[in-house]
């Protein structure tokens, strides 16, 4: 509580550096509908995930000793 | 796989009895928590979060007049959206849904009543003071047999959806001639009522001085077309999968999909749509939790093989 | 097995020595804390576990400031809107973080060798969660929280739910936002976290022993793909 107390204020608004606050572009196909964003969040999932399971590990030789 | 195999299997795969290495589980937590700190930091300086400013009784009243007197007369006749739902609210039943011999709406019961006529609209008017004329519509109105009741609110919804109809943002209520009785005397009241808001307190105190409770206001909101119009506008409607969505053009609940998708379907559009949909879903959180015991479905990772991408440097290592 | 912590004149039937010996038994230190894992974790799809986790971590810190200064606050104040901003990107990277860890999970039929309640509870927290993240929308008293209270009481009143748990009253959700659901979140992750520190992380199909299997056999349907 101090601590948020000691900070310089800050303008009521801290103004992001893209503002997202218009409406959504939809993207439409067949009965599907999705936003824009929700659109990009899947694809991004997809990808991170196929990434994390081809993207080759470092450090990966077993350096033996068993348990 | 034999039930005989599949226990020998799982007993083969309980303990690791192969190579080791070294590694630091709290290093890799801290690199973790610091990764994804600053991946938030940086998503709250590029885009921030949406807040977009609640709707009132009064804005609504004031944007929307002649939506706010045609769903107030509606809530006085029961005919309302809320009026006519049935429980947890009244014994109504304009949105009651079942499925097959499952009736939870029914026999979970009346839990949070509400009478429409009353708690929006004479309640509010007799908290008005200094209006003479206004209380005495309201006793007419509440005097008079349920058959007369009906037929002024009948009229004056006719009367309400006529070309000529109007209200203004300064609360003056225009209709066609007709046998209205005290509704429009009222019905301006509320309107004037709810335009200098008024009506937002009244409808939220009237049980107690401390109020965390915004069903009736939200009720009688939701009621009219305001927060459907918004809703339309920021693509938050159930026929444009708006469930799925946040106002603006941010990233909304991209975990619901299945939710709506449902929704979509025509065979599951109609009145038991939600209970059916909560069904569905429900067996398919249950089917996600078994999965271990579902036979075929526990079984695709070993007909599709992605493991062997996962693990391809173990297999190569011990081929 | 146990390693004897408790000195031999200790009641053998004190209940607080029974637990604890057969807490240790479960979790030594060794493996509550490891230095070092399987050679086969090696793989970028194993961190999304600990990404999730901090993912939650950022969630609860952040509203806990919100909490702090009460529900009003971040509609009036910078600083309270740069709080709320942190608190929804975590919950999006939460969820994304943890369905990615549950596709990879899935895909390696984590569940095998004893492991479904690490599954389960997995398969929970994620289920709770969703409620969790409900009741945060329905508490924000904004036009958002109007529409989704307004909306989705109508599935909850359908199956009979509304009755004990009204999105409308802003007291209650935030009560289930703020305590409840949190709990039960942390509650069951904890539990999860044990049971995979117990069980260590499930190994690899075991594809040597499959080609021995099927060949000894002589036939049926190789399953794993692996040529004989």
């Amino acid at each position: 509580m101090v601590a948020i107390r000691w900070l310089p204020t800050v303008p009521t608004m801290l103004a992001a550096i893209f503002d997202l606050n218009h409406p959504a572009h939809v993207i439409h196909w067949h009965f599907l509908q999705l936003s824009a964003a929700n659109l990009v969040v899947i694809i991004l999932m997809l990808v991170v995930f196929a990434a994390a399971v081809l993207a080759p590990f470092p450090g990966h030789a077993a350096r033996g000793g068993s348990q | 796989m034999s039930r005989r195999e599949r226990l020998a299997e799982e007993e083969r795969y309980r303990e690791w009895k192969g190579p080791y290495r070294s590694y630091d589980i709290v290093k890799e937590a801290s690199i973790a928590l610091g990764a994804v700190l600053a991946l938030v930091l940086l998503l709250t300086i590029l885009f921030s979060s949406p807040d977009e400013k609640p709707s009132t009784v009064k804005s609504w009243a004031s944007s929307m007049p002649l939506d706010f007197v045609t769903t107030a007369t509606t809530e006085l006749d029961g005919s309302s959206g809320t009026g006519s739902y049935g429980p947890p609210y009244n014994d109504a039943n304009g949105s009651v849904q079942h499925a097959w011999f499952l009736h939870p709406q029914r026999w979970l019961g009346i839990s949070h009543p509400i009478n429409t006529a009353q708690d929006f609209v004479l309640a509010p008017l007799r908290a008005i003071t200094g209006q003479p004329a206004l209380q005495a519509a309201v006793t007419a109105y509440e005097d008079a047999p349920s058959s007369q009741q009906s037929a002024w609110t009948t009229a004056y919804e006719k009367g309400l959806a006529g070309k000529s109809a109007n209200a203004t943002a300064s609360g003056t209520i225009s209709v066609a001639q007709g046998n209205y009785g005290p509704l429009p005397t009222m019905m301006t009241g509320l309107l004037r009522f709810a335009q200098s808001g008024g009506l937002d307190g009244a409808l939220l105190t009237s049980k107690q001085f401390y109020q965390t409770d915004y069903t009736k206001p939200l009720m009688f909101m939701a009621d009219g077309g305001l927060l459907a119009a918004r809703a339309q506008t920021d693509h938050l409607l159930g026929d444009q999968w708006g469930m799925m969505n946040e106002t603006g053009s941010y990233p909304g609940q991209v975990w619901l999909w299945l939710y709506t998708f449902w929704y979509q379907i025509t065979p599951l559009q109609g009145q038991n749509a939600d209970l059916l949909v909560m069904l569905i879903m429900g067996a398919l959180s249950l089917g996600l939790i078994l999965i271990p015991f579902i036979p075929g479905v526990r079984d695709v990772p070993r007909w599709i093989p992605i493991y062997k991408l996962i693990w391809r440097e173990h297999y190569k290592a011990t081929a | 097995m146990t390693t004897s912590t408790s000195s031999p004149t200790s009641d053998e039937r004190s209940w607080t020595a029974a637990v604890r010996s057969r807490a240790v038994e479960a979790l030594p230190p060794e493996k509550l804390l490891p230095d070092k894992q399987p050679a086969y974790v090696a793989s970028w799809i194993y961190v999304f576990g600990v990404l999730s986790l901090s993912s939650l971590v950022v969630i609860i810190a952040s509203g806990s400031i919100l909490a702090l200064k009460g529900p009003g606050w971040w509609h009036f104040t910078g600083i309270g809107h740069f709080f709320n901003s942190m608190h929804l990107w975590a919950v999006e990277l939460f969820f994304f973080f943890m369905v990615i860890h549950l596709w990879g999970k899935y895909w390696m039929a984590a569940w095998r060798g004893g492991r479904a309640r690490v599954w389960i509870t997995g398969a929970v927290t994620f289920l709770i969660a969703i409620p969790c993240a409900l009741t945060g929308y329905v508490s924000q008293q904004n036009f958002d929280a109007q529409w989704i209270s307004t909306q989705a009481k109508d599935a909850m009143n359908a199956a009979g739910i509304g009755s004990f748990f009204n999105l409308l009253n802003f007291g209650q959700m935030y009560s289930y936002h703020v305590l409840l659901l949190p709990a039960a979140v942390v509650g069951v992750v904890v539990a999860h976290i044990l049971l995979v520190r117990r069980h260590g992380v499930v190994p690899p199909f075991d594809l040597q022993r499959r080609r021995e299997l099927l060949g000894a056999n002589g036939g049926g349907p190789a399953d794993d793909g692996a040529p004989r």
